[in-house]
């Protein structure tokens, strides 16, 4: 061991505080050496010049002496006086006086003193000094003196001094090094405490703390210490909390994995199972403990090429870590053929390096079985999907074709009636009528049950007046009811509004049917239709004294085809679809048919329907009169490519009194009226298919060529599709064929000032407008067209008399403002109000007043004013027969 | 036993002298009465007689006791050749046959009693019983004369002895009520070491001390040495060795020596013939 290794390893053994010790003493003990050396030259140097002004004084002091002694020439005195001053300074040795060729004086001294140590004197290195001084007087040399000076004295002051000097800068460093080493003592035995703590800490006393004391950078490093073993002790809280979590984690995983319905298992990389779940053991019927430890060849000993084909798979998922999914069909040991789909996956640690696979096994052969019953389901869905469109265009086209000629034998068969009222003919006529019409409510029904079996029957919502809907069915029905002499009693609940939002022809379809199937099921007896409402909903119940149904029956009831009994379709006729379609109908408006029955005690149907309350239209329908030739002086081109439709139509018209000019496509149509004055036609019918130019195309250069001139669809197709084709083209109407002519009329009123509406207008413009208010004992309301109209419901009409007052009851005083201050908007305004109200309260001289003072305040003609304060009185009057009919009705 | 002693002292002398002249530079002694202390008295002659001795032709060299009476005694024993002193004129010593050849030119000198300036004493009447600082017993101006007055005016003082004029000068400047000493020197005295007095008694006044021949010194020499001092002050290596001796008394009126009789000093003579006061 060499000395360097020799000292590393005794200075590696001591503390911290031997080690300040010994460096710090070491190098306290070299400065202080150092000191006394520096302090001892700086003494010599002084002490030598001290000797040499000793040696100068002595000779001085003795140098006038010895002259005037030697003036004198007592020459004893001279010896007596240099033995005296020689004595004077102890480094004296030689005072001599010569007088050349007179006297030689000299005193020696010998010194016997210590010695200090060879090497200190050759360090010191004390000069022997010699000083001489000439003595004269006057310029009279009285010889020289001389004295010698011995350097030992000097050598031994300064080592003694030196000596002095070490002992007390030694003194010094020791007390400073134990005052250090103490003040060291109290911060390493803090710093033996912090490394005391520290071992208590990692022995698990996590508790444990450092008293803070000492230095500032030894406190510091306590507070650092608390700190982190406070934090420490947190994480290692934290971390056994962490711990307890993962092992629930764990455990819940090892529980779900083993819960798990699927068989899985775990594979080393050499392919040895490591784990399997409770599925994979019923699955394949082996134990675990009999696999786990074993290869893919353990599991299917039986058959070694599945067992290699499951050993390739895993190298090659081994060496294309990530995931493997593939199927499999092989027997299992109990001779099941099982298709099964492997779903692998690599397992890998921390570091990504492979450490196995992890795989699920699902078992595929119920789900191959199901999805080929379900392709073959697939196969004859779409089939029948294919089926159903076919069979719904057929019957759209079949509508179609059966309509086209319907329509003709209907058309003919009419006018064949009317011509031939009366006589035999006449009732041939009807009957052919009658039974074409039948066949139509039978192609209606199936065109409808097609359309909402494929789901494209669509309903509107529109607000229609409930008692006008009510009033139309109730008419349709009643001439029936009358003929097998039934009562047919209508009953309305006071509550129910006036108008509401719905399909008023699907509601009208749903109910004609409720009350032609009540008609036709009974016998004798009688039909009730009563209407109530229950919130937004309205219930309207159609009750007969019939034959009843079984329940058996009423299970069937809504099957399409399906009557009561197949019987009764040989007794009572129908297609048995009424029911479905009303049903269905009912359902698709959010609202459904209820059935009570029994058989011989008469049968319940209760449609409810969700009809919330809305607000009067602005342009109400106006009635229009049935009969008599109701287009007279109207001028109508009419467009359609089918002769008999043609004469039909001609007929149908005409008699009606209109004036009909034909074309036979949408280009004659065109060139007709470019060729004709405007205003040479009122209106224009155009049917849709056409050759040429169809329908559409028509319509829709009409709508450049002539804006004001309303047209009017006419089809035979009766889906709701067309008709939004045909007001998307502009056409304003759209009636389908066969052509009902009524329905027609109607249409043509709407657009077109009829003879039904002009005759009264006309008779409002004859008499003199302002005695038609006042000529007493003529109400302004129709009273009996008003009462048959709501069917005698006074509830209904004084709520609807009530509602008027509280509506209209400021617009005479409102009317003659606008009259005064010329306000044609306003003027406008008020007057259509009067117009539509004069229209519902069969007010008709109100109506046609308010109409041509509407038209005039919208031309801005000053002959509105005039209107307007002839229509006041006749507001006034009407305002009044309403307050007049509350009052009397108050009590009834 | 002194008369013996003297003759002795003669014939030594003249051996020495003959000796001198037989080689040329044989030195002679010159003695110098104690006024000031041994070394100021070396350093003011020494120069003097450097150039004295050159221009004579024979080495002079000072030789004196340690106080006045000790030179005196030299003297009286022939050892000086040539000495400066006024204490030759006693009855007795004027029988030895020194003769005045020189004299220091300049006022001639007058004894006094001084006191301190602060002194209480007005006059010499107050001094009875009071300590009174002499030079010696052999001092003309500074004993003899203010010794006779008082015994003469019956005023008895305690003699103290200082040994040399600027000695009884210190000793009233540090002490003693009053000092006799000789005015010429006292006046150089208080200039240099600031002494304030008061001067109570003043003397007749007598010529300077002279510079005296001893018989046995061949006429010769006495006279090449007389030539020397006097022509001293005309002579630029005389003037500085003069002017070296005026430093060293830190005056400024340089030395000037004159010819001098032996008769131009009977008035001393006389005094010691009628004086009261008793010598040795």
């Amino acid at each position: 061991m060499s000395l360097a290794d020799r000292f590393n390893a005794a200075w590696a053994g001591l503390s911290l505080l031997l080690r300040i010790a010994t460096v710090v003493g070491t190098l306290w003990l070299a400065g202080a050496i150092f000191m006394v050396g520096l302090i001892a030259y700086q003494d010599r140097s002084g002490l030598i010049e001290s000797d040499e002004a000793k040696a100068k004084r002595v000779l001085l002091l003795a140098a006038p002496m010895v002259a005037e002694q030697a003036i004198i020439g007592d020459y004893a005195a001279i010896k007596q006086m240099l033995e005296r001053q020689a004595t004077v300074y102890a480094e004296i040795s030689l005072l001599r006086w010569r007088w050349e060729g007179h006297q030689d004086v000299a005193v020696n001294v010998t010194t016997s003193l210590d010695r200090p140590p060879a090497w200190f004197r050759g360090l010191v290195n004390i000069p022997v000094q010699r000083h001489s001084s000439l003595i004269s007087l006057g310029g009279v040399s009285y010889g020289v003196l001389e004295v010698l000076l011995d350097p030992s004295v000097t050598e031994l002051r300064l080592w003694r001094e030196s000596l002095a000097n070490l002992l007390l800068i030694l003194g010094a460093v020791v007390g400073l090094l134990i005052v250090l080493l103490v003040m060291l003592r109290a911060n390493t035995r803090a710093l033996g405490q912090l490394a005391d703590t520290a071992d208590r800490f990692r022995q698990g006393e996590h508790a444990a703390r450092i008293r803070v004391s000492g230095a500032r950078e030894v406190r510091a490093a306590a507070l650092a210490f608390n700190s982190m073993a406070e934090r420490m002790q947190q994480l290692f809280g934290q971390l056994s909390e962490s711990r307890l979590q993962l092992r629930e984690q764990l455990h819940f995983t090892e529980a779900l994995i083993e819960a798990l319905p699927v068989p899985m298992f775990f594979k080393d990389t050499e392919g040895v199972y490591v784990s399997v779940n409770r599925a994979w053991e019923e699955f394949f019927g082996i134990p675990r403990a009999r696999i786990i430890g074993r290869t893919a060849r353990d599991v299917f000993p039986y058959a070694p090429e599945i067992a290699v084909f499951h050993e390739q798979k895993d190298e090659d998922l081994r060496r294309n870590p990530g995931t493997q999914v593939y199927a499999i069909a092989f027997s299992r040991q109990d001779g099941k053929e099982i298709e099964a789909m492997y779903s692998k996956a690599t397992l890998a640690d921390a570091e990504g390096r492979l450490t196995g696979l992890i795989g699920t096994v699902i078992d595929l052969s119920e789900l191959k079985q199901a999805e080929r019953k379900a392709q073959e389901a697939l196969i004859e869905k779409t089939a029948a999907e294919h089926l159903a469109q076919v069979k719904s265009e057929f019957l759209a086209n079949m509508s179609h074709e059966i309509r086209t000629p319907l329509n003709a034998v209907l058309g003919l068969a009419q006018i064949g009636g009317r011509e031939n009222a009366g006589r035999k003919s006449g009732e041939t006529f009807r009957r052919i009528t009658e039974a074409g019409q039948h066949l139509l409510e039978v192609i209606n029904d199936i065109l409808d049950i097609s359309k909402l079996e494929a789901g494209q029957l669509k309903v509107e919502k529109r607000p229609f007046s409930l008692p006008a809907a009510i009033d139309g069915v109730v008419n349709l029905v009643a001439a029936r009811a009358e003929d097998k002499g039934l009562a047919l009693s209508v009953r309305l609940a006071d509550d129910l509004p006036v108008w509401v939002e719905g399909d008023t022809l699907r509601l009208t379809q749903i109910l004609t049917n409720l009350l032609s199937n009540a008609i036709k099921f009974t016998g004798h007896g009688e039909v009730r239709l009563s209407v109530a409402r229950e919130k937004e909903a309205i219930y309207f119940r159609v009750i007969d004294t019939g034959i009843g149904m079984s329940e058996e029956q009423v299970a069937r009831l809504f099957m399409p085809f399906e009557q009561a009994d197949s019987s009764t379709t040989r007794q009572y006729g129908g297609t048995g679809l009424g029911l479905a379609i009303s049903r269905d109908l009912a359902r698709l408006m959010g609202g459904d048919i209820e059935v009570e029955s029994h058989p011989g005690e008469g049968s319940s149907f209760t449609l409810h329907l969700p009809l919330p309350e809305a607000d009067a239209p602005e342009n109400p329908v106006a009635p229009v009169a049935s009969g008599g030739p109701r287009l007279t002086g109207i001028s109508i081109l009419a467009a359609e490519d089918v002769e008999v439709n043609r004469l039909i139509l001609e007929d149908m018209l005409g008699h009606e009194g209109a004036r009909l000019v034909f074309a036979e496509n949408g280009r004659q149509v065109i060139e007709r009226l470019e060729a004709e004055e405007p205003g040479t036609f009122d209106v224009v019918l155009m049917d849709i298919q056409m050759p040429v130019m169809d329908g559409f195309e028509a319509a829709q250069q009409l709508r450049s060529l002539a804006p004001a001139l309303p047209v009017i669809g006419l089809t035979a197709h009766a889906l709701a599709e067309e008709r939004d084709k045909c007001l998307a083209a502009g056409m304003v109407e759209h009636v389908t064929k066969p052509i009902d002519v009524e329905l027609l009329v109607a249409a043509i009123c709407r657009h077109v000032r009829c003879i039904a509406q002009a005759s009264e207008q006309e008779a409002v413009m004859h008499e003199p407008v302002s005695s038609v208010a006042q000529e007493p004992g003529k109400d302004v309301i129709d009273w009996q067209a008003l009462v048959a109209r709501f069917k005698g419901n006074m509830a209904f009409l004084r709520k609807l008399a009530e509602s008027v007052l509280q509506g209209h009851g400021q617009n005479p005083a409102k009317l003659r403002e606008a009259a005064e201050a010329h306000d044609f908007p306003e003027l406008a305004f008020l007057a259509h109000n009067c117009k539509g109200l004069g229209g519902n309260l069969m007010a008709r001289s109100m109506h046609e007043l308010a109409g041509l003072t509407e038209a005039a305040a919208r031309g801005k003609s000053e002959e509105a004013v005039e209107l307007a304060m002839q229509l006041v009185p006749l507001l006034e009057s009407l305002l009044a027969e309403l307050t007049t009919y509350l009052a009397d009705t108050e009590n009834v | 036993m002194k008369k013996i002693l003297h003759y002795l002292g003669i014939v030594l002398l003249a051996v020495h002298v003959s000796a001198a002249r037989s080689e040329d530079a044989k030195p002679l002694h010159f003695g110098v009465i104690n006024q000031r202390s041994v070394s100021l008295t070396a350093q003011s002659w020494n120069p003097i007689l450097a150039y004295v001795g050159k221009k004579a032709g024979v080495p002079l060299v000072l030789k004196v006791g340690k106080t006045a009476p000790e030179t005196t005694d030299m003297t009286e024993r022939g050892e000086h050749a040539f000495a400066y002193t006024n204490h030759m004129f006693t009855p007795e010593r004027d029988k030895i046959g020194y003769r005045v050849i020189l004299r220091l030119q300049g006022e001639p000198i007058r004894g006094v009693i001084v006191v301190r300036e602060d002194s209480p004493f007005r006059s010499v009447q107050d001094l009875k019983g009071q300590p009174v600082a002499f030079p010696s017993r052999d001092a003309f101006v500074g004993y003899w004369l203010p010794m006779d007055y008082l015994l003469k005016s019956g005023i008895e003082v305690r003699e103290v002895f200082a040994g040399n004029q600027e000695g009884a000068m210190s000793q009233l400047q540090f002490g003693q009520s009053a000092a006799a000493v000789n005015k010429k020197l006292l006046d150089q005295y208080s200039s240099r070491e600031d002494l304030r007095f008061r001067v109570i008694w003043t003397s007749e006044p007598y010529l300077d001390i002279p510079v005296m021949a001893h018989p046995a010194v061949p006429a010769k020499l006495v006279e090449a040495v007389r030539e020397a001092f006097i022509g001293m002050s005309q002579d630029p290596e005389g003037q500085k060795a003069l002017h070296a001796c005026a430093n060293a008394l830190q005056s400024r009126n340089l030395w000037s020596f004159a010819r001098a009789e032996d008769k131009d000093y009977d008035n001393y003579r006389r005094f010691y013939q009628n004086t009261v006061v008793k010598g040795e």
